[in-house]
């Protein structure tokens, strides 16, 4: 078997073809403006020594696009309480359209929050709040008001581990070490 | 003297680009409810497009997903879901923090309807002048044009802006702007999230500047 057929039954997984700078791009699909389709190698099948294979291609789905909108309004708030035997919840909220806006407190009543994000209404819970209008697929106008509280992630490991270094680093610069907190 | 013209920004789409080693396989409906990363009722109702070992393609209400094996992209599929969008894929690669990433793509994309063919030509003359094409072809026309620089306050990474006449608005411009942060740049895989997570409003609010600007300027 000369080389390059066994260099043809290894192919990489997702190996894509094109230029090296391809593979590291990170716009968005170049042909989806087209409504042509991007395709990726499938897992090689098994080849016969001595048969050349190419990899199945799969069609990746078209892209996906947002509805025409316009967005009237943005805030992100933060709960400050929970009122009224939990039908209510009072919040701080900032206004992201018009930032130089003093921030505010109002009171929103809990039916304007998706069953979905209940739980996580809590004191100190963070949420963003958008209004504006949608377009439908008739071109039929829609209002919009949209509460979704952030799930944020928690802090990795690495990075617990990387903040409790650090603490200990300033600690010591300071001069507060293991030792000055046995009092 | 030029007026101000109305250009509207009718479609407006933002979306995030990983590229590196993904396993398409974990990052599923199921798992992304099963870690409160998107509500239940969300990862319930996904539409699923399809899920194999080298690609997974679904869109649950609000956000699209798209995972091969070599690229990770989340675009929003509601406007103002900016935001989310960046909580969701940092929450994603905080519990997948042993991924390998190379690169990130913080993008806007963008369509305007201009108010006529004549401002819709303007543009594309502004960008690509016709003249030096009139002696060697006929009837020139813009189809694509890419742009590369950088942004001042941020400038480790390489700002791609592309233009095209739009294929969704009709007369319309494409805008796309694409901020691209490659690793070695941005001191390995933790600074593209920390990234992401801190230049993420700026970016979606400079690449709207950067097209809004350019396309009036066109269409003036």
């Amino acid at each position: 078997m000369s080389f390059d057929e066994r260099e043809a039954l290894i192919m990489p997984r997702g190996e894509l073809a094109g230029r090296a700078e391809e593979k590291v791009a990170t716009g968005t699909n170049p042909l989806s403006e087209k409504g042509l389709l991007e395709s990726v190698p499938c897992t090689p099948v098994l080849a016969v020594p001595g048969h050349e294979v190419s990899p199945p291609k799969v069609l990746l789905p078209p892209p996906h696009f947002p509805r025409r909108a316009e967005l009237l309004q943005e805030w992100d708030g933060r709960v400050l309480a929970i009122a009224n035997g939990g039908k209510e919840l009072v919040a701080l909220l900032r206004d992201l359209t018009v930032p130089s806006n003093p921030e505010e407190e109002i009171t929103l009543d809990m039916m304007e929050v998706s069953e979905g994000d209940r739980p996580l209404v809590l004191k100190g819970a963070l949420f963003y709040w958008t209004i504006g209008y949608e377009y439908g697929p008739g071109g039929q106008l829609t209002r919009f008001s949209r509460i979704r509280f952030r799930r944020i992630p928690s802090l990795s490991r690495r990075e617990l581990d990387a903040a409790r270094q650090e603490g200990e680093r300033l600690a010591a610069l300071f001069g507060y070490g293991a030792s000055a907190g046995d009092k | 003297m030029s007026q101000e013209l109305p250009i509207k920004c009718e479609v407006d789409a933002a979306s995030i680009v990983l590229r590196g080693s993904f396993n398409p396989a974990i990052i599923q409906p199921r798992w992304l409810g099963a870690k409160g990363l998107v509500m239940e009722a969300e990862a319930t109702d996904a539409k699923v497009e399809i899920i194999t070992p080298d690609v997974s393609s679904f869109a649950m209400g609000w956000v699209h997903l798209q995972v091969t094996t070599d690229k990770f992209s989340a675009t929003a599929l509601e406007a103002g879901r900016a935001r989310s969008l960046r909580d969701l894929v940092n929450g994603i690669f905080g519990l997948l923090e042993h991924t390998p990433l190379q690169a990130l793509g913080m993008n806007r994309t963008m369509h305007f309807r201009l108010p006529g063919e004549v401002e819709w030509h303007a543009v594309g003359d502004l960008l690509v002048p016709k003249d030096p094409w009139k002696e060697l072809i006929e009837k020139p026309g813009m189809l694509s044009v890419v742009v590369q620089g950088r942004i001042a306050a941020r400038p480790k990474a390489l700002t791609n802006i592309k233009v095209e006449p739009s294929a969704r608005i009709k007369p319309g411009v494409f805008v796309e702007v694409n901020e691209h942060y490659g690793i070695t740049e941005i001191g390995g895989e933790e600074g593209l999230l920390r990234t992401l997570r801190d230049a993420w409003e700026d970016a979606q609010q400079d690449a709207k500047r950067i097209a809004e600007k350019m396309v009036a300027k066109g269409a003036g």
